[in-house]
């Protein structure tokens, strides 16, 4: 019985939605859309519960950390001390434009993400000048492709130069394309060959505990 | 004159006056502002006229705005000129987002372009709110948009929203405008485009705008605004045309943007010169 609803209903329930889910994309039929669509308006309950999990397991983790004094503990009482804030003036104000909720997001949030943000270009400007040399054939490539494709975006470089402009687009348009295309299709394959392991029982990770 | 022992020196320059160089080039453009204007390129162009197609079709739109305030200083710029051109028109439009940090911004630029268009929530513009499950609902937005939205963002019911009554689902629109950060306009293209075949219309970070380059070429996505240069781009057809009074916030971000990229070049041109000079002067050494 264990075995049964530890693993067995969860595999089976699996294989009925996910070989239905797949089917229902050529079967425009009544009979086949009206289940599909009941199925879609159940994952919005499933992700509230799914946000409850993850924010259950941010404070666990973090409580766990407060109270065995690990390094830099200090980080964790201030996350616990913001989530506790914003979820208590979320919902004792609300969380509409002239609410603390609001100007606690607008003033502290923003700025602060948008400061981490920036912070990247600083990065990738002392990175570039450490790392990136043209020290074989493909860096070379990589290189004269970048400068190509940095160059013809600044605007005055471009009009001095059209036809720099011209190879960064075209750089752009097919070669990047054609990179990202076989990439994409490589993805895919292995989605549907992991997916399909998946329906048919053959990876039972996913159903094991961690899986 | 032997550059080499000047190459050297540079080439050992500490990351804290790369920083600074970088911090002066972005700051400086802002405090001295310079006239820049960027030549539109196909993809913008390619955005312009699946846009002003959907306005003139007279139909609703559907803008989801999915980024946060991460990349706000790209993606701002783009959606507020997205704002201008399709309110000046008199579009009516539904809003949506499917990452929760969207939804306060967008309330503020919706509030600033209520009081600049005159426009009437319910009527001209509705914003349906954060929605979870963000592949299931685009999915399900494609048959019945009610479904997944009993209420929008100020808590009123959809059926009571007079736009709502002509927005029934995907079906209704005359395109999709995706302003994101993140990954969703590829989902719109598996979820809404493959199956519904609604117009797409994207406005992405650089960065991520080369994920969506072979969407263009195979026209699941119509239009595709590239960055902040692109905005820039866009802020220049609209400043052309009389719908923008003047440059927006991605044409005065162009001067910034353009001096660190030649600066970040200089500092690989001299890292690469320095590296080579360096090994030829090792192999020199070796030689007997």
């Amino acid at each position: 019985m264990k075995r049964a609803l530890g693993y067995r209903v969860p595999a089976a329930l699996l294989l009925v939605l996910g070989l239905f889910m797949a089917i229902q994309y050529y079967i425009p039929h009544p009979i086949v859309q009206a289940p599909k669509e009941l199925i879609l308006q159940w994952k919005q309950p499933i992700n509230a519960y799914i946000i409850f999990l993850a924010l259950g397991g941010l404070v666990a983790m973090h409580v766990r950390r407060v109270v065995r004094r690990r390094e830099r503990w200090g980080y964790s009482v201030l996350t616990l001390a913001a989530a506790a804030a914003m979820t208590f003036l979320g919902l004792a104000y609300g969380i509409q434009d002239d609410t603390v909720f609001a100007d606690w997001f607008a003033y502290l949030v923003t700025p602060i993400e948008a400061t981490m943000f920036s912070l990247l270009a600083f990065f990738v400007a002392s990175a570039a000048f450490r790392a990136f040399r043209a020290r074989t054939v493909g860096a070379t490539i990589l290189l004269v492709s970048a400068a190509i494709v940095m160059l013809g975006m600044i605007p005055t470089v471009q009009d001095a130069i059209p036809p720099l402009g011209d190879a960064a687009q075209f750089l752009l348009k097919y070669p990047n394309t054609a990179a990202k295309r076989a990439i994409m299709v490589g993805v895919a394959l292995g989605a549907i060959s992991v997916s399909l392991k998946a329906i048919f029982g053959i990876d039972k990770t996913i159903l094991s505990k961690g899986g | 004159m032997d550059a080499r022992p000047l190459l050297a020196k540079l080439s050992r320059l500490d990351r804290r006056a790369v920083f600074a160089a970088i911090a002066v080039v972005v700051v400086l453009p802002f405090l001295s502002p310079f006239d820049l204007r960027a030549t539109p390129s196909e993809a913008t162009l390619a955005f312009d006229a699946a846009l002003e197609k959907a306005i003139a079709s007279g139909r609703p739109l559907l803008i989801d705005v999915d980024f946060g305030p991460q990349t706000v200083a790209e993606m701002e710029p783009m959606l507020l000129a997205v704002l201008d051109r399709v309110f000046a028109a008199e579009c009516k439009v539904v809003f949506v987002t499917f990452i929760p940090e969207a939804s306060s911004p967008l309330r503020r630029y919706l509030e600033r372009a209520e009081a600049k268009h005159g426009l009437v929530y319910g009527e001209d513009y509705v914003f349906l709110g954060y929605g979870s499950a963000y592949a299931y609902t685009m999915y399900g937005m494609g048959t019945n948009i009610g479904a997944y939205f009993h209420s929008d963002d100020r808590g009123t019911k959809i059926a009571e929203l007079p736009l709502m009554r002509r927005v029934k689902s995907l079906k209704d629109v005359a395109a999709v405008v995706n302003i994101a950060s993140n990954s969703f306009p590829r989902f719109w293209v598996q979820y809404g485009v493959a199956p519904f075949g609604f117009d797409l219309i994207v406005g992405a970070t650089a960065v991520n705008a080369t994920d969506y380059y072979p969407y263009l070429q195979t026209g699941q996505i119509k239009g595709l605004l590239a960055g902040g240069r692109a905005a820039a781009e866009y802020e220049g057809i609209l400043v052309d045309r009389g719908v923008m009074a003047g440059p927006g916030d991605a044409t005065r971000g162009l001067g910034s943007q353009s001096l660190a990229l030649a600066v970040i070049l200089a500092f690989i041109a001299i890292g690469n010169a320095a590296y080579f000079l360096g090994r030829r002067g090792a192999a020199r050494k070796a030689r007997p």
